[in-house]
């Protein structure tokens, strides 16, 4: 029943169930087997992998906001290689896809990653992180040059074969401009959104509460965010290119809102820092919710409120 | 093995300053918790997502079914906490934390700071239940403070006090007589627990007298599990930064920067 109702073949494979966890929000994927079998997943987005292990921010790293968190983990990881010699094996075992995030200080790096991730046994496909800071352009993120964006995807498309997912950056004007630049240059699916820059100060204290000032905002407080960003993205695109909905997901309510705006997929994020087995809960209100609006499938959400006001 | 649950709350009630005490049924964590591990609690109910975190709590004790928590209100999340009714149910994850207190020493020298005495508390039952010998310093601002002189009383501890004003025990800060403690229990590995300046204080002495010196730390922690990569500290060997929720949360004092 439920493969009937949430299998859905995507980038020439299946994805068991819409339900994926977001990258860095669920490390590689091994703390969460000791709670549950990762096989109930539609698929793992590990932490972002680098060329190099990188040793991340200084703490304080996380700060709780009104209706969310900021984090400023720094993108602590253990480098590329590291990752598919010891810990790819042992997350292969389970039956979902992995989905790798790819980020790099520069161009440079960020095509040598996904080359090696190519290579991988058991990486299903490559999630680009463009929020980090660009060296070679003064610090800018690659998410937000819509320019730089598209020679990045453009490059890396040519050296993998695999599917190639762009997470955008919502810190820009207009999602569009991003948004486009990776239609153009070929990517196969967009995910919507990261974390959002904010600052959260100690009163007491009287600075950043922060080691490294900003961080980003992710949690309940910016699903209408990301709802919105999908539903521009989906207004241009309709079916035509993948969105896999990311931002404020803690409730079957939120998922819903994602797919009615136009998402394919879905990643819990932040969710799972305060319920561990809030994907598993979604998925199952989700069964729930197709049989009582007697949808055979999930697809019939995806889009669906955008259908009233189609002229 | 973890559990989730929902346990039904107790007892949720004022004790002494800032600290509270709640008292929980949950029979799946009471069963497997051991000294140093902790839990994390869900502090609103169901439906709110703000403040949207769990709390993370030493368990100070385990009775038959019974987790107990002391816990002091700091900010929105232990408000709400502490706001929460007997009979209600709430989300509780646990138990956590991988490396606790090595249970090889022949002794120990227990010292806890202020709430994080919550931290220990445990430690001195099992420790009490296994034989082993062990001295207990007990230290905090105020009398008030001392919020769990009840509960050692009830449970028939000896503990040497100390309150920075003098008006319970020793009055002095908690390392004063330390070094002469450490004398007098030769082999002993001290077990610390409490504000970061006091373990700062109790680890340069264990390093003066070379005696073992662990830590159960706290740091702020959004998920408890080892997913949000938020709670570290700097491990000094390998220079990389390691998870107190799962590495921890108890660390030898020389291992990190904290």
């Amino acid at each position: 029943m439920e493969k009937e109702l949430l299998s859905y073949e995507l980038f020439g494979m299946e994805f068991k169930n819409p339900i994926w966890t977001a990258s860095g929000t669920f490390s590689y994927g091994l703390e969460v087997a000791e709670l549950y079998d990762l096989s109930e997943l539609g698929a793992v987005v590990v932490k972002g992998l680098s060329l190099k292990p990188r040793k991340g921010n200084m703490p304080q790293r996380i700060v709780e906001t009104p209706a969310g968190m900021l984090n400023s983990i720094g993108l602590q990881n253990p480098g590329v290689e590291y990752f598919i010699e010891n810990i790819l094996p042992k997350l292969r075992k389970y039956d979902t896809k992995i989905i790798a995030n790819v980020f790099g200080e520069n161009e440079e790096e960020y095509i040598a990653v996904s080359e090696i991730l190519d290579k991988a046994e058991g990486v299903h496909g490559l999630e680009l992180n463009v929020s980090c800071p660009n060296v070679k352009k003064g610090g800018i993120a690659f998410g937000s040059d819509p320019q730089v964006l598209y020679d990045l995807v453009y490059k890396i498309k040519k050296v993998t074969k695999k599917p190639l997912l762009v997470k955008l950056s919502p810190n820009v004007t207009n999602i569009l401009d991003t948004a486009d630049a990776c239609v153009s240059a070929n990517a196969d699916g967009l995910v919507l959104i990261n974390t959002l820059l904010g600052v959260a100060i100690d009163v007491e204290r009287e600075k950043p509460i922060l080691s490294t000032i900003t961080g980003g905002l992710s949690g309940p407080a910016i699903l209408p965010i990301a709802v919105r960003m999908i539903w521009q993205v989906y207004s241009k695109y309709g079916s035509k290119v993948p969105i896999i909905g990311v931002g404020g997901i803690t409730t079957i309510q939120d998922a819903l809102q994602h797919f009615l705006a136009g998402a394919i997929q879905i990643q819990v994020g932040t969710a799972n820092f305060y319920d561990p087995y809030s994907p598993l809960k979604i998925k199952e209100c989700l069964i729930k919710h197709l049989r009582k609006k007697g949808y055979d499938h999930f697809t019939k959400l995806v889009g669906k409120a955008h259908q009233m006001i189609i002229k | 093995m973890i559990v989730d649950i929902k346990a039904k709350i107790l007892e949720n009630r004022f004790i002494s300053g800032k600290t509270w005490l709640m008292r929980l049924e949950a029979p799946g964590i009471a069963k497997y918790s051991k000294p140093a591990q902790f839990i994390m609690v869900k502090p609103t109910t169901e439906e709110s997502f703000d403040p949207l975190l769990r709390r993370a709590f030493a368990i100070a004790d385990v009775v038959g079914d019974e987790v107990v928590l002391y816990y002091d209100i700091h900010g929105r999340g232990t408000k709400v906490l502490s706001e929460r009714k007997s009979g209600e149910y709430i989300d509780v994850l646990g138990p956590l934390g991988k490396q606790l207190f090595p249970e090889d020493y022949n002794s120990y020298i227990l010292v806890g700071g202020g709430i994080g005495f919550a931290g220990l508390s445990f430690l001195m039952k099992y420790l009490r239940e296994k034989g082993k010998k062990f001295v207990s310093l007990y230290g905090a601002r105020t009398k008030e403070d001392l919020s769990m002189i009840e509960w050692i009383k009830e449970n028939g501890f000896d503990v040497i006090y100390y309150t920075d004003d003098g008006s319970f025990g020793r009055k002095g800060l908690i390392t004063q007589d330390l070094e002469s403690i450490i004398e007098e229990n030769p082999g002993s590995a001290l077990a610390v627990c409490g504000p970061t300046p006091m373990m700062k204080a109790v680890a340069k002495i264990a390093k003066q007298k070379n005696v073992p010196c662990y830590l159960s730390l706290e740091t702020k922690m959004a998920c408890g599990i080892g997913i949000c990569i938020g709670c570290v500290v700097k491990d000094i060997q390998s220079d990389n930064y390691v998870r107190v929720c799962y590495e921890g949360p108890v660390f030898e004092a020389s291992e990190i920067e904290f």
